[in-house]
């Protein structure tokens, strides 16, 4: 069941959009990784994941085919779930061929993309999944174009924060000095994805469960 | 006796004071073709929807197959067939796409009838579904909810905008499901003349209420179409008439005391009416 509503989400965000997203990643890589290096990686996944949740809203809202995914037999807890599974999975595939172009490059000494840590990884998945967790409940609530301009906010905000911590406040050294998070950093990473992700679900759910067709 | 469906005391209400279904009563046996009608904004779809559970009653109980929906959704599911009137299928995935959808979520899932489905309606599985014509999108829509065994076939507003031949075509294949033991058809429609053909039961709700529920013979048994001179129309006798139109010299009316009308206006021509001027006329009260 969850392999055929993901492989329909995917379906979704490719189809006529593999143009836009490739020239879109390709820009991401070279304008933002040679200037602001691995944040170019985060923007990346980003855009992937805003491109999924978008498209996939954007076509249910149209045709209305959520409504007959729940006159079909799925349940709606898993229709829901794979609102989570599939952007996360874009965030495992956007890392690989992420990290497969840095290879290739640093390779052949073309240093443009900078090859990822886990730490990168780690931190990168946390943001992404409270990026995740934000919008999928505001895509069930609200119409696409307030999403659109919402999410602009919050990638632009992000981006912004995350850079203005990295070259000011050296938010590694900031974690080091903390024992916990120096031994667990991954860890902590991975808890706060994980339960930013659980809550949002039980959210969407609830507000899925209100939503008439 | 076996009811595919019943419906109890349905109330839905989708603002404070705008109660859409006032507490219907529907119950529909195994093995008929049940045709659902009424004006838009009746109910028909609210009721459909209800039952599929896309919009939550605020009152009654809804059982299928004689189990209740809520404790029994998904195998209920399971069994149900659903069309409705505008598809509601990803628009931009390909048909074999879509399928794949449908064929994971239920257990009976039969690809040999699907592809027997397609072949017979002439339908290129390679083609987007906004590549297909209304026709053919609701063809696939049947396609699809015939190809998993379901005993229940739900459909709302399955024949409007097809032209008749396609009507008739889907007419044919209602006609087919039908004839296997235990199959049941309930179907909302605007089309009247396609109940005329296939239906066994007429449910005909307006506003909200279910103004008639019967076996489609004894409802048009019950009523005629009468006709004549307006010297013949006096206080009482206008009194049977469920509708009455008066114009110039002559009167056209329905009624639903068919026998007292034949004896006691001898005059008068009495007609066997269509499902359509029962309708109209009811609808007109």
């Amino acid at each position: 069941m969850y392999l055929s509503l993901v492989k329909k989400d995917f379906k979704i965000v490719l189809r006529g959009n593999l143009g836009i997203l490739v020239a879109q990643m390709l820009f991401i890589l070279i304008i933002i990784s040679v200037n602001m290096g691995i944040v170019g990686y985060g923007v990346m996944v980003t855009a992937f994941g805003w491109q999924l949740l978008l498209s996939v809203s954007t076509e249910e809202k149209k045709s209305r085919s959520l409504a007959l995914l729940i006159a079909m037999p799925y349940e709606k807890g898993k229709i829901i779930t794979t609102r989570y599974v599939s952007p996360m999975l874009g965030f495992a595939g956007i890392t690989l061929i992420y990290e497969g172009l840095a290879l290739i490059t640093n390779m052949n000494d073309f240093f443009i993309i900078k090859p990822l840590t886990y730490d990168v990884i780690a931190i990168t998945m946390c943001a992404y999944a409270l990026f995740i967790s934000i919008t999928v409940p505001l895509y069930l609530i609200l119409s696409d174009s307030v999403v659109r301009g919402i999410t602009i906010f919050l990638i632009l905000g992000t981006v912004w924060i995350g850079y203005f911590l990295w070259n000011n406040i050296n938010i590694r050294n900031s974690l080091l000095t903390m024992t916990f998070i120096t031994n667990h950093f991954h860890i902590v990473c991975i808890i706060v994805s994980i339960i930013s992700l659980v809550i949002s679900r039980t959210i969407s759910l609830q507000i899925f469960k209100k939503i008439e067709y | 006796m076996d009811y595919a469906l019943e419906i109890k005391g349905l109330e839905k209400c989708y603002s404070k004071g705008n109660k859409v279904l006032k507490g219907i009563d529907i119950k529909i046996e195994e093995g008929i073709v049940a045709g659902f009608i009424g004006m838009n904004g009746a109910g028909k779809t609210t009721t459909i929807k209800s039952i599929l559970g896309l919009v939550v009653p605020n009152a009654g109980e809804i059982k299928i197959f004689g189990k209740s929906f809520k404790e029994n959704e998904k195998e209920i599911k399971n069994r149900i067939g659903i069309v409705f009137d505008n598809g509601y299928l990803y628009e931009d995935l390909k048909l074999s796409e879509m399928k794949q959808i449908f064929a994971a979520a239920y257990t009976k899932w039969d690809e040999d009838n699907y592809k027997k489905y397609i072949k017979n309606f002439n339908l290129n599985e390679k083609q987007k579904v906004k590549e297909l014509s209304k026709g053919m999108k609701m063809k696939f829509s049947l396609a699809l909810a015939l190809s998993h065994h379901a005993d229940l076939l739900i459909m709302d507003e399955p024949t409007s905008g097809l032209d008749p031949k396609i009507r008739k075509e889907f007419l044919d294949i209602i006609r087919e499901f039908i004839i296997d033991v235990g199959k049941t058809v309930f179907f909302s429609t605007h089309i009247t003349t396609d109940l005329d053909k296939i239906a066994d039961q007429i449910i005909m709700l307006n506003a909200g209420e279910v103004i008639f529920n019967k076996d489609k013979d004894i409802l048009i048994d019950e009523h005629a179409l009468v006709k004549g001179d307006k010297t013949i129309l006096t206080n009482d006798n206008r009194k049977w008439f469920v509708a009455l139109e008066e114009r110039g010299f002559s009167f056209e009316g329905l009624t639903n005391q068919r026998e007292r009308v034949r004896q006691e206006m001898k005059q008068a021509l009495c007609e066997r009416p269509t499902i359509e001027d029962i309708m109209v006329a009811y609808m007109g009260r």
